[in-house]
């Protein structure tokens, strides 16, 4: 696994707290710099974008360090991943060189259909396999470190041979992946499925944890829905909390994307989160 | 379980409505058709619906704002229709991915005018492929983008949907003079034939 991410050897930078940008952000941002030490972006928007939206990637850059985090590649696909977005991601990872990438233990197209949905992965052995294979083939295209995150889903696809927490570390295991925490879907999962987060912290394999995401959701009937609109509840402060006292991480990232409030009071989440990971003296 | 099977069963259980009638119905003779073995096809079929309808509305409303987002006034047009008229086109037309968001809005713009006149003025498609011909010329470098519109297109943006409108054929024209320049755009009123 020579290319494979483990925080503690391979020294990443740390990054700091940032916001998932949005480009209703723009200004703000610009008039609070230092309240925001990285941004985040969302790869899709920068694959065949026009030169308006490269030059706003241009901006952003010459500002801020910057994470592509992309939606589509597909990386749980039995039946491979689509060349053309790999090799148009490659191109973007290539124009950014940050320190570590991410996408989503997931899988977004198969049997000929692009879902443009992350869909969750069977917990098998046979899905572990598959997920190792399609990194092998990424890392043929892309050197940089790739960190894995965590996805919500309500599906129980049959035939799980492994729970959660096995799942995720069999993965991070076998294709040398770091792990971007998404705190708020860990604390979806757990609640919408009857489970106390705070009970099984210490399955989580703690140690592969690069990044962090946090956001508050909403409840839909009697479940949680992962829809970063609204303020990131006490639980999931929580479990922040208890995830930055155990993982070495090195970003710790906002995800907001509907029902936008003044910047304000991104700011005040951002600083809160800063506080959390200097009491556990994650980085200077 | 067969990896690919299954993920290609729940790819079809989300984005087609008809086919996941049908796999609950008969999940043997259904699930084979993606490859599904009768023990998998009957796990599956067994295990809770309701999150997977679910996945599958939520992936439903997803596409519905990808498109409000892409189309904007056009949408904000048809007001309280467009959630219908977007219901019957998505019927019909698998989705086509989370880069695909200029697909789908082409899709949409093209099953419009499939749709019956009582549904929409006659000149809607018109202001519908208009919008979508600006963000398909943003996204093309030198590559000049033409399009003939049977309507004054120019003057169709924030009208009503009750209003008459005259048809007057349009040629429309945008291009880059360079791949880092800015947009420019004409638009040539036509003689009448
Ligand atoms: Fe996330």
């Amino acid at each position: 696994m020579g290319a494979g991410v483990n925080p503690m050897d391979d020294e990443l930078p740390a990054l700091g707290v940032g916001l998932g940008f949005r480009p209703p952000f723009l200004a703000d941002l610009f008039r609070n710099r230092r309240g925001v030490d990285f941004l985040e972006i969302t790869a899709d928007h920068y694959l065949d974008a026009p030169p308006e939206k490269l030059d706003e990637l241009k901006l952003l850059a010459d500002h801020f360090p910057i994470i592509p985090h992309a939606l589509d590649l597909s990386i749980g696909s039995a039946e491979g991943m689509d060349d053309d977005y790999l090799e148009a991601l490659a191109g973007l990872v290539e124009r950014l060189n940050p320190p570590w990438w991410s996408e989503h233990l997931a899988f977004t197209r198969a049997g000929g259909v692009a879902i443009g949905h992350l869909a969750p992965l069977p917990r098998t052995r046979e899905a572990v396999d598959v997920v190792a294979r399609n990194v092998e083939r990424i890392r043929g295209r892309i050197a940089t470190p790739l960190i894995l995150e965590n996805i919500t889903a309500t599906i129980d696809l049959p035939g799980a041979e492994l729970d959660e927490p096995e799942f995720l570390s069999m993965v991070l295991d076998q294709t040398g992946c770091g792990w971007l925490c998404d705190v708020t879907n860990l604390y979806t999962n757990a609640e919408n499925r009857g489970r106390d987060p705070m009970a099984e912290l210490d399955r989580w394999p703690w140690g592969r944890a690069v990044q962090f995401h946090f956001a508050g959701g909403h409840r839909q009937g009697g479940t949680l829905i992962d829809s970063h609109a609204h303020t990131t509840p006490p639980e999931v402060w929580r479990l922040l909390d208890e995830a930055a006292r155990r993982a070495p991480v090195r970003g710790i990232i906002l995800e907001r994307d509907e029902n936008l409030p003044p910047m304000a009071d991104l700011l005040d989440e951002l600083d809160r989160a800063r506080a959390i990971a200097r009491r556990y003296e994650r980085w200077a | 379980m067969g990896l690919a099977a299954i993920q290609a069963a729940l790819a079809r259980l989300a984005i087609d409505p008809t086919w996941r009638d049908r796999f609950y119905r008969d999940p043997i003779a259904v699930g084979a058709e993606v490859g599904l073995s009768p023990t998998e096809a009957l796990a599956l079929a067994e295990s809770d619906r309701r999150p997977i309808d679910e996945f599958a509305a939520s992936l439903h409303r997803k596409r519905r704002a990808q498109i409000r987002r892409t189309l904007p006034i056009a949408v904000r047009a048809l007001g309280d229709r467009y959630g219908r008229l977007f219901d019957r086109y998505a019927h019909e037309a698998p989705p086509r991915g989370s880069r695909a968001d200029l697909d789908d809005a082409l899709g949409f713009v093209a099953a419009l005018n499939s749709f019956p006149e009582t549904d929409r003025p006659p000149w809607f498609p018109d202001l519908a492929r208009y919008e979508l011909a600006w963000q398909l010329a943003a996204r093309t470098g030198i590559w000049p983008v033409v399009r003939l519109f049977r309507f004054p297109v120019g003057r169709l943006i924030h009208l009503p949907l009750a209003a008459e409108v005259t048809p007057a054929p349009t040629l429309a024209i945008w291009w880059r003079p360079s791949p880092r320049s800015r947009l420019r755009h004409v638009l040539f009123p036509l003689p009448r034939r």
